[in-house]
């Protein structure tokens, strides 16, 4: 069903409609919000149904799903472009999966914060150095207890 | 409207896609969408013990991923259809993830990259599916359709759809009217005269053209 993206229609007896090639895209993407271990959340095609979600990931992934519940995000038309034109962010549909068989999943760290070390002697070392000691010096003094210079003498 | 996705499994060949050892399959129950990555080394590496067939490797324009050439045409279709898909989401979730994160996405042009090879798959099997079908059927194109005139007088390629109900019994197909009224007559004739005048004019323009290279550069003074 990749190329023509019309399905056939269904009338009671037909066959079960099955679909080798989907075009459909799952994104997983970090909760904004505190989720159980054993959700996972996606964002999804607005045409997928929750028995789509669960057939996609255990038939491609092999992954076990025991519950999906589907949410539809609005996002929105207020904003407007340089030609007072209202632009549309586009709507996206959420899927929070539930795993079955005890499982759990954190979303992973995908870019991790490295430390920067410059080499010794190098310009870019000098100029750390430098903009840290700025740094010190703008800082105001620790035994005020955070009261502003303002006030006082 | 419920769809079920048929996996490879189901296919004549025991060939699957899911990853065999344990190990990747841990790390795709864990970590569903990292996984596809060890995933694709495991199916990449393990290929060539696969049912006792040949399969090499070649290197298309899409960056990481290597387009295996297998002698099956039925396994071709399903094996890179998954692995295309598979990355695809796999570069979609990097890049929501970068976005979250106010972080410059890696290699960005690995997602245009996964698309073209996507449409030039999709291309590859419509034209296998249509060489199937002339030399089963003889038919032609896949989804019938016909010649017809709209409201306007002009011809188009109506391609005809899916009812429950014959054409009598549509509502909206009766609204749609798909012939011209006598009214847009003139317009049509306008129309084609329009069409005759610059054919005349482009073709009279190319005459002239040709004359005047002819008098630039004549046959009784060309050089051999």
């Amino acid at each position: 069903m990749g190329i023509c993206e019309s399905y056939p229609i269904y009338q009671l007896g037909n066959p079960q409609l099955r679909i080798f090639r989907p075009t459909f895209n799952m994104t997983l993407v970090r909760p904004g919000k505190e989720q159980p271990p054993d959700t996972v959340q996606f964002r999804i095609s607005m045409e997928m149904t929750k028995c789509d979600v669960r057939n996609y990931l255990e038939k491609i992934y092999s992954v076990p799903v025991g519950a999906v519940r589907t949410r539809i995000q609005y996002c929105s038309n207020k904003k407007r472009n340089h030609l007072n034109q209202r632009v549309k962010r586009p709507d996206y549909k959420v899927a929070y999966v539930q795993l079955s068989k005890q499982q759990t999943f954190q979303f992973p760290d995908i870019f991790p914060e490295k430390g920067k070390k410059h080499e010794e002697g190098s310009v870019e070392e000098i100029q750390e150095k430098f903009m840290e000691d700025e740094r010190q010096r703008q800082k105001p003094d620790p035994r005020r207890g955070g009261v502003t210079e303002w006030f006082g003498l | 409207m419920i769809i079920f996705f048929v996996s490879a499994a189901l296919c004549s060949t025991d060939f699957s896609i899911r990853p065999r050892a344990d190990g990747a399959l841990k790390s795709s129950l864990t970590c569903p969408k990292i996984g596809a990555k060890q995933q694709l080394n495991q199916v990449l590496h393990g290929l060539p013990n696969i049912l006792g067939r040949k399969a090499t490797k070649t290197c298309t324009s899409c960056g990481n991923i290597c387009l295996i050439y297998i002698q099956v045409s039925s396994d071709i279709r399903l094996f890179n259809e998954y692995v295309l898909l598979k990355e695809k989401n796999m570069l979609l979730t990097i890049q929501q993830e970068s976005k979250r994160q106010c972080v410059q996405m890696p290699s960005p042009e690995r997602i245009k990259k996964v698309n073209r090879s996507m449409q030039r798959l999709d291309g590859v099997v419509k034209e296998r599916e249509d060489a199937l079908r002339l030399l089963q059927t003889g038919q032609e194109k896949g989804r019938p359709g016909e010649w017809r005139r709209n409201v306007f007088g002009k011809m188009f390629w109506y391609r005809f759809r899916e009812h429950p109900v014959p054409w009598y019994m549509n509502k909206i197909y009766k609204r749609k009217r798909f012939y011209t009224p006598l009214f847009v007559a003139p317009y049509t004739r306008i129309s084609l005269e329009k069409h005759l005048r610059s054919k005349m004019r482009r073709e009279r323009k190319e005459k002239q053209n040709q004359k005047k290279l002819s008098v630039m550069f004549s046959k009784k003074t060309a050089q051999i």
